[in-house]
């Protein structure tokens, strides 16, 4: 099925149910991916997704089309999983062990370190409470500008802005943390 | 220049948002300030490797679930506005049938008639029956204080009264038997 998000829109609204399955195709990999950096686990991320899909299923009628859809999808997948955030506090999820792609051109000693790297902002951003971490995978891993984040958080620029710096501190002081601990890959960069 | 400052220069130059004069400034100083050109490396760095996270491949299967739980709930919905139509229907038709179609049915009213005598015996007998239950006990209670109260406070008197009693049986017997013969 081709055609625009808001033709695709129209038709789910018309009561046709593959035109929203096409949407969740469309949108699969935005919401299922946003959902796992932000829960860090896979199979959370699953349900999360589906749920995420089920809410705008459901909300599809409140849908503002002067907002690009991906956004809306965002707001709601992220809300979606803050809840869930705030509803585990105090557990902790063991984060997944995740086998990148190989990328072309590496040695494996920088492979490696690439890895490792990951591995710790990974282990990184889990340790941030969930609203700075919701910002730094909206900005920095989702590529999202300031004003889409302030459509998907409702937050004012300067609110988003300090809390993304303070995020990023944040992140920085947990990774110098993480990175004594360990074997030192972040102040050996170049 | 101070160090804070140069901070929020290196937020600028993360967010893609620094001018020129500013980036000069910034190499300037990371030149002969250590810690700031640390935290420039370690956010530059940390920026770059969050957007290189590998992005995954969702569940081949999101969108059969995700529709085959629309589909579950739509069950469920259209399941529950059947039984609410259901019960909406049947209280309407109770009303009509009192309100709106028995008026209409006189030589319905011997029927009715008998109705409602039989509903007022069977009231009646529950109501006499439910006296009995709750009543009897009660009755038998206040006897028995009554009993203990003239037992215990007037036994002169009710010894007096048996006597009396007493006397006045003979005296019948005595009076009969003169009668007799």
């Amino acid at each position: 099925m081709d055609g625009a998000d808001i033709d695709i829109i129209n038709k789910c609204l018309e009561g046709d149910d593959l035109a929203f399955e096409e949407l969740v195709t469309r949108y699969k990999k935005l919401v299922f991916n946003t959902s796992y950096r932000m829960l860090g686990s896979y199979e959370e991320a699953e349900d999360a997704s589906q749920e995420a899909f089920i809410r705008m299923y459901k909300a599809l009628k409140r849908y503002d089309p002067q907002f690009k859809f991906s956004t809306w999808a965002m707001k709601i997948t992220t809300n979606y999983c803050l809840d869930l955030l705030r509803k585990r506090k105090g557990d902790t999820v063991p984060i997944e062990e995740q086998y990148d792609l190989k990328d072309e051109g590496l040695t494996p000693e920088e492979e490696y370190i690439r890895h490792e790297k990951q591995q710790m902002v990974r282990k990184a951003i889990e340790s941030l409470p969930s609203k700075y971490k919701e910002l730094i995978v909206l900005f920095h891993n989702r590529g999202l500008s300031y004003s889409e984040i302030m459509d998907v958080t409702g937050e004012s620029l300067t609110i988003v802005k300090n809390r993304l710096y303070r995020a990023r501190q944040m992140l920085k002081d947990s990774l110098e943390k993480l990175d004594k601990e360990g074997e030192s890959i972040w102040n050996a960069a170049k | 220049m101070e160090c804070s400052k140069i901070s929020d220069f290196i937020m600028k130059y993360v967010d893609g948002d620094i001018s020129e004069v500013e980036l000069k400034m910034l190499n300037r100083h990371m030149l002969y300030c250590e810690g700031c050109s640390r935290e420039f490396q370690i956010l530059t760095e940390m920026s770059k490797c969050i957007s290189e996270l590998p992005e995954v491949e969702a569940p081949a299967s999101l969108e059969a679930k995700v529709m085959a739980r629309i589909k579950q709930q739509r069950t469920q919905a259209s399941m529950l506005s059947m039984l609410m139509g259901a019960a909406g229907l049947f209280v309407f038709a109770y009303y009509m049938a009192i309100f709106a179609i028995l008026p209409f049915f006189r030589e319905l009213g011997t029927f009715q008639m008998m109705l409602n005598y039989g509903a007022y015996f069977l009231k009646l007998i529950g109501a006499y029956i439910m006296k009995i239950i709750v009543y009897l006990p009660i009755t038998i209670e206040n006897l028995l204080i009554l009993r203990n109260i003239l037992v215990r406070d007037y036994m002169n008197i009710m010894l007096l009264i048996a006597g009396g009693v007493m006397l006045l049986n003979l005296e019948l017997i005595r009076f009969i038997n003169l009668q007799q013969e």
